[in-house]
């Protein structure tokens, strides 16, 4: 790296910071900005449609399953192309399971593993964006081991915010829709209606959509495992930072916020001046700024004696007295004051008031601000009420949540006992407005523990030019990407068993199995992998299988 | 520092935050993640200081305020994303950043630049025990970094940066930085010895 040095540099001034710190223009770039994605491409749906799993809505099933890989190869949809998932093995692919659907009915698919496709009516467009009638056929498959995925060649990096992540799969799956072995599309108002069977449990997966146009993953939202995904962005973005049953809690505790800001605004309220009553006695005393801002607003301003006072004498308001406390009288407008003397206590309740002109005054000036303060707090109530409003709806939605996980497991533990015997196995939920790759991951950074300059070689020692690296550990479902640019920082954790796959630009497979690998020791930060090459045309994809866990 | 003025060093990096500063900020992010108009507070309380970083890294003005101007984009866009770690979200400003800057250098777009001051150098220079040596040899001797290690050296000697927030920015511990640090200073020394020698 060749570094530009540049010293003493002049400084942004604050003219220009202000010139271009411009929020509103740049959310308005956001907007416009290639930068923002199509968030939810393919599942955010915003409308719940509930199926209920085992109805009579289910049709026979057609399930076939095809013997070659010539589906894509011959109806190449445009959208989802060769370039997006090519294959690492050239000539060996996961095996897709061909079914047909009426467009115009309801129909539900159940994969051999227990997965479910519920299509609803009129769940496929044209290229017009017209309903489709008749049949359609679909190509379904899945992806659950490292061995799918390395075969399948789906990229299995995440970029988010500029830092590449590598995804820990929870289960991936394809699926795609033809007519006349012309793609069809799918309908976004009405969302087929995956449930993948996965092996792998954990409620800390994501799920994403692999959009053609940039083979990027992008985010659908977070994974529930079962539980029937209409989360709302809200709910989901609380549950990011907080436990589910911490929710409620935090609901509650903005509701009583927003309360308090309703007490503060009232408080500000402008104090209004009295006229002094006709008749009604009236004394002066200094008052304490400080202490009672709402006195000391007013200019003149006296106390006038209140009708309460029963036996008021006017001859002591002529005395000079050694202290006077001041007290308000809470939820009214009067005071009671305590005139103290060496021998003697009065207590008088008096309010204040204005006289002439000075009450005039006052009461332009209250006029005036009366107005701010309606706008302000108008615009304030306004404010909260929206505020709880969200709230409001965020705590039904935590209510719905509930309720709808509650009958949901309860859905999918009867569905399971038709399905799997097992019960390691959660149902991940994808609405595919789209037709295409989803996936349910969870991005990881590189290992930690060692990080050296990675070479591969042959067995003589002749270094491997691959394209792909895939470092892979053994018992999880995570596979690690390098390319040559970056294998002079090959991280990974010591204390995993540890494989390495790979393809030869001729088509070759090497691999390197966890023995050898541990055997490899780095030497000056340098560590020269010897991988097996397997020279035998590998065909079918049993046999390369076996060939990534051999040797 | 001169107010209303960006600096090398900015400021808002370095403060400590109160728990109650932090569950604001907390908010305001959960905030902006429903309604991307709620980003404004934080956008304008961290404009500056990403605008501060970005300029350390590239030649131009012009050149920081375009990339200060995506490194928000992207921060909003992956916001669903950003899990709070106990530090201010500008750690993660930073990183993203960073990670810009990486993109646009690889592209050729952009040139990557080190900024230094009369003060920075000076300092650099006592940490490696060469108080006196010239721009020259310390400029040749900063050319023989690597990029990560240079950005460390940035980040710490430079913009004076805490462990605690190296760490978080390039997503490591920070006992790794320290060490790490170490190395790269001495590797510095040798090679201003060697230039010197020559």
């Amino acid at each position: 790296m060749s570094y530009n040095i540049k010293k003493n540099s002049e400084p942004i001034s604050e003219k220009e910071i202000t010139e271009k710190k411009d929020f509103d223009r740049f959310l308005k770039e956001k907007n416009t900005s290639p930068l923002s994605s199509r968030r939810g491409a393919g599942g955010e749906v915003g409308k719940w449609v509930m199926v209920t799993i085992g109805t009579a809505a289910l049709v026979g099933v057609i399930i076939m399953v095809s013997n070659d890989n010539d589906v894509v190869e011959q109806s190449l949809s445009p959208v989802l192309t060769e370039k997006t998932i090519r294959p690492n093995l050239s000539g060996v692919d996961i095996q897709k399971t061909v079914f047909y659907a009426d467009a115009g009915k309801p129909e539900t698919y159940t994969h051999p593993n227990g997965s479910k496709i519920i299509i609803p009516e009129g769940a496929f467009l044209d290229e017009k964006g017209k309903p489709v009638k008749g049949k359609v056929k679909l190509t379904y498959r899945e992806f659950h081991t490292p061995e799918d995925i390395f075969l399948s060649g789906i990229p299995m990096t995440y970029d988010s915010a500029g830092t590449q992540y590598h995804f820990e799969s929870a289960g991936m799956l394809e699926i795609l829709a033809y007519q006349d072995d012309k793609p069809v599309f799918a309908n976004p108002e009405k969302p087929i209606r995956i449930e993948m069977a996965s092996t792998q449990p954990g409620d800390h997966y994501n799920k994403y959509f692999l959009d053609p146009k940039d083979q990027n993953w992008k985010f659908l939202g977070k994974d529930s495992a079962g539980v029937p995904d209409n989360w709302s962005k809200e709910l989901d973005s609380l549950l990011d930072i907080m436990p589910p049953e911490k929710v409620a809690e935090y609901i509650s505790r903005k509701l009583n916020d927003a309360w308090n800001e309703k007490i503060k605004v009232d408080l500000k309220k402008p104090p209004f001046p009295k006229k002094a009553e006709k008749g009604k006695f009236l004394f002066n005393i200094d008052v304490d700024s400080a202490q009672f801002p709402e006195i000391a607003k007013f200019k003149n301003v006296k106390f006038e004696v209140s009708s309460k006072n029963k036996d008021f004498k006017p001859e002591k308001a002529n005395k000079t007295w050694r202290s006077v406390k001041l007290t308000r009288i809470d939820s009214t407008n009067e005071y009671k004051i305590l005139f103290t003397d060496w021998k003697e206590k009065y207590t008088v309740i008096a309010v204040p008031a204005l006289e002439g002109d000075d009450y005039d005054k006052a009461k332009l000036e209250f006029d005036k601000k009366y107005v701010t303060y309606n706008k302000e707090s108008d615009a304030k109530q306004k404010e909260i009420l929206k505020r709880n409003n969200q709230l409001s709806k965020l705590n039904e939605l935590y209510g719905t949540q509930v309720d709808l996980e509650n009958r949901d497991q309860s859905a999918v533990l009867l569905n399971n006992a038709g399905r799997q015997s097992t019960t390691d196995i959660v149902f991940r939920v994808f609405y595919a407005d789209n037709f295409g790759i989803y996936n349910c991951d969870c991005p990881k950074m590189l290992p930690k523990g060692c990080d050296v300059v990675a070479k591969f070689c042959d067995s003589t020692g002749k270094a491997l030019d691959l394209q792909t690296i895939y470092l892979v550990e053994k018992g999880k479902n995570q596979m690690y990407t390098y390319y040559p640019r970056n294998l002079n920082s090959f991280k990974y954790n010591p204390n995993r068993q540890n494989m390495v796959w790979s393809v030869t630009k001729d088509n070759r497979l090497v691999t390197i199995m966890p023995d050898n690998f541990k055997k490899v020791k780095p030497k000056k930060d340098t560590c020269v992998y010897r991988m097996k090459i397997i020279d035998t045309k590998i065909a079918s994809e049993g046999y390369a299988r076996t060939c990534l866990n051999m040797w | 520092m001169l107010s209303g003025v960006v600096q090398s060093r900015m400021s808002e990096g370095f403060r400590v935050y109160t728990q109650e500063e932090l569950t604001v900020e907390q908010l305001q992010i959960e905030a902006s993640r429903r309604d991307p108009a709620e980003f404004a507070p934080l956008y304008d309380k961290y404009y500056r200081s990403v605008l501060g970083f970005v300029y350390n890294r590239v030649e131009d003005k012009e050149q920081a305020f375009d990339v200060t101007s995506q490194v928000f984009h992207q921060a909003l866009e992956s916001l669903h994303r950003y899990s709070f770690r106990g530090l201010p979200i500008s750690a993660w400003l930073y990183r993203i950043a960073l990670n810009t800057l990486g993109k646009l250098y690889r592209s050729g777009k952009v040139r990557r630049t080190v900024s230094l001051s009369d003060k920075t150098e000076r300092e650099l220079a006592n940490e490696t025990d060469h108080s006196s040596v010239t721009d020259e040899v310390l400029f040749r001797a900063l050319q023989s970094l690597e990029e990560d290690e240079m950005q460390l050296v940035e980040m710490r000697f430079f913009e004076q940066r805490p462990f605690a927030e190296i760490a978080e920015i390039i997503g490591n511990t920070e006992s790794a930085v320290k060490q790490r640090l170490y190395k790269i200073l001495g590797i510095l020394k040798d090679r201003i010895n060697k230039l010197e020698e020559q």
